[in-house]
C-alpha cells in the first residue's frame, strides 16, 4: 500500500509549497480557510497533490440538526479541492445558542453515537465522499457507558466513517490524564484508520498542549511507527499553526516522519 | 446515560463563568435553572470542577492565541495589559461562524478605551477590517503618528489566492 506524507496548508507555507518540495506528496486544507476565497489556489493545489478537506466547524457532536450553510460551504471546499476525503473532529463547538470557537469533547455513550452517526451519513451523502473523524485533546475527560475506542469502533461500523487518528493528541491525552496510549490503541479497531495528525506538543504550567508550534518529538516519531506497522495508514499530515520553521527543517520533518512511518515497532 | 443534554450544559458551564460559580456553589440550584433530569443530574455530578474549569481557560487561552496571531504588533505594544484586557473582553463575547477570530480581534480592538487603542498598530485594525469586508481592493487613509507628517495611504488588495497584500505610500 501506498503512504505519503503532507503538510497541512496555511498560508505562510504557501510559497514553500507551490515550490512543489519533492519531501511534500500530501495537503490537507482547512476547509473553513476557503469559505469566503481562495478556489484558485484550491484549484491550483487539486492539479498537483492528493488533497483532503478538514473541518473545524461543523460541530458533529452538538445535538439537533447540522448547520446547513456551513455543509454547503464545506461541500462546496470539497468539491472545489476534489478531495479525496473529508475530515471533522469527534467533538461540539457550538451548543445551546454558544459558538464557543473551540473543540470540546462528547460523552461516549449510546445518544451521542447516535447524534455523530447520523451527522457523519449527513456529510458523506453531501460531499459523496467517505468521512474521517478525529479524537482531540481535551483538558477534560468525559466517562460514558463506552470507553473511548469502543465509542470509536461503533461509530465507524454504525455509519461507515473511517479515522484520523491524531496521534499527538493521543499522546496528550495519555500524559495529562495518566493513560498508557498502547492500551487505548489495543483497544481500537486500527483498520479503520486511514490518516493520521502529527504535531510537536508544547507544555504549559497544566500540563502538555497541542499547540501545533514545535517540532515532532521522538516519542511522538515512536508512537507514529506503532501505529503504522498496525494500521492501514495512507497519509501523515504535518500540523504547524505558529512557529512556522524555514524550507529546510520543514523538509527535513517531512522525511523524519516518512523514515518513522518505514520503521517497524 | 444523557448525551445531548450534558453537552448543552457543558456549552453553558464552559462559556459563562457565573454559570460555573453558580454550580459549584449551588448545584441542585444550577440544576433546577437548567431544568436537568436526575440522570443528568447525576451525570453533571461526575464531572471534575478543575477539569472544566482548566477547558474553560484553555478555550480562552486559544482564542487570544488567535488574537495574537491576527494582531500581533498591537497585542506586543499593549504588553502586561493585553492579557488581561482580552479576557475580560472574551468573557462577554463570543464571535460566531467561521471568521470568529477576526471578528473576535476586531471587537478586541473596538472595545479599547482611545488611549489603548493608540497603543495598536493601526495598519492591523485597517487590515482587519478590509479583511472582514470582503472586498478585492481597499484604500486606506492613515493618519500621521507625529505632528508635521503627511497622512500615508495603505493599498489593500486581496489576490483570490489566499493571500492578501499590500503597499504603504
Amino acid at each position: 500500500m501506498r503512504r505519503v506524507v503532507g503538510l497541512g496548508y496555511r498560508r505562510q507555507l504557501g510559497r514553500w509549497i507551490e515550490s512543489l518540495p519533492a519531501e511534500l506528496q500530501y495537503i490537507e486544507v482547512t476547509a473553513e480557510h476557503f469559505y469566503d476565497n481562495g478556489t484558485r489556489m484550491l484549484h491550483w493545489l487539486a492539479e498537483r497533490y492528493p488533497i483532503s478537506v478538514h473541518g473545524l466547524g461543523l460541530s458533529l457532536g452538538t445535538p439537533g440538526a447540522l448547520d446547513s450553510a456551513a455543509l454547503e460551504r464545506f461541500a462546496a471546499v470539497t468539491a472545489a479541492a476534489q478531495a479525496e476525503y473529508v475530515s471533522e473532529h469527534i467533538a461540539f463547538t457550538r451548543a445551546g445558542g454558544v459558538d464557543l470557537g473551540h473543540l470540546n469533547p462528547i460523552t461516549p455513550s449510546a445518544e451521542n453515537l447516535q447524534i455523530l452517526s447520523e451527522h457523519a451519513r449527513q456529510v458523506m451523502e453531501r460531499c459523496e465522499r467517505q468521512l474521517l473523524l478525529e479524537n482531540i485533546t481535551s483538558r477534560l475527560q468525559l466517562s460514558g457507558e463506552l470507553s473511548e475506542p469502543q465509542f470509536l469502533n461503533q461509530l465507524c461500523e454504525s455509519s461507515g466513517c473511517g479515522l484520523l487518528l491524531d496521534v499527538t493528541n493521543l499522546w496528550i491525552n495519555a500524559q495529562n490524564h495518566g493513560f498508557d496510549p498502547l492500551d487505548w490503541l489495543a483497544e481500537l479497531e486500527l483498520a479503520n484508520v486511514r490518516q493520521l495528525h502529527i504535531a510537536g506538543y508544547s507544555r504549559n504550567a497544566e500540563g502538555f498542549i497541542d499547540a501545533h508550534a514545535a517540532r515532532v518529538q521522538p516519542e511522538l516519531l515512536a508512537l507514529l511507527s506503532y501505529v503504522c506497522a498496525r494500521a492501514p495508514v495512507e497519509a501523515v499530515i504535518l500540523e504547524r499553526d505558529s512557529n512556522f520553521p524555514d524550507d529546510n527543517a520543514l523538509a527535513e520533518e517531512l522525511s523524519d516522519l516518512e523514515l518513522a512511518c518505514l520503521a517497524q515497532s | 446515560m444523557p448525551g445531548a443534554e450534558l453537552t448543552l450544559v457543558l456549552a453553558r458551564l464552559l462559556s459563562d463563568d457565573a454559570q460555573r460559580a453558580l454550580w459549584l456553589s449551588a448545584p441542585e440550584e444550577f440544576c433546577r435553572q437548567a431544568g436537568l433530569s436526575t440522570a443528568e443530574q447525576q451525570a453533571l455530578a461526575g464531572l471534575d470542577p478543575l477539569q472544566i474549569e482548566a477547558q474553560a481557560h484553555s478555550l480562552l487561552a486559544k482564542r487570544y492565541g488567535e488574537v495574537c496571531r491576527t494582531l500581533p504588533r498591537s497585542m506586543a505594544r499593549l504588553g502586561s495589559q493585553a492579557r488581561p484586557l482580552f479576557m475580560r473582553h472574551a468573557r462577554h463575547y463570543w464571535p460566531e461562524g467561521h471568521r470568529r477570530h477576526l471578528l473576535d480581534a476586531l471587537q478586541f480592538l473596538e472595545g479599547l478605551s482611545a488611549a489603548q487603542l493608540a497603543h495598536c498598530d493601526p495598519l492591523e485594525h485597517c487590515r482587519l477590517r478590509f479583511a472582514l469586508g470582503g472586498r478585492r481592493l481597499g484604500l486606506r487613509l492613515l493618519r500621521a503618528g507625529r505632528p508635521h507628517s503627511l497622512p500615508r495611504v495603505l493599498l489593500l488588495f486581496n489576490s483570490g489566492r489566499h493571500r492578501m497584500r499590500q503597499w504603504l505610500i
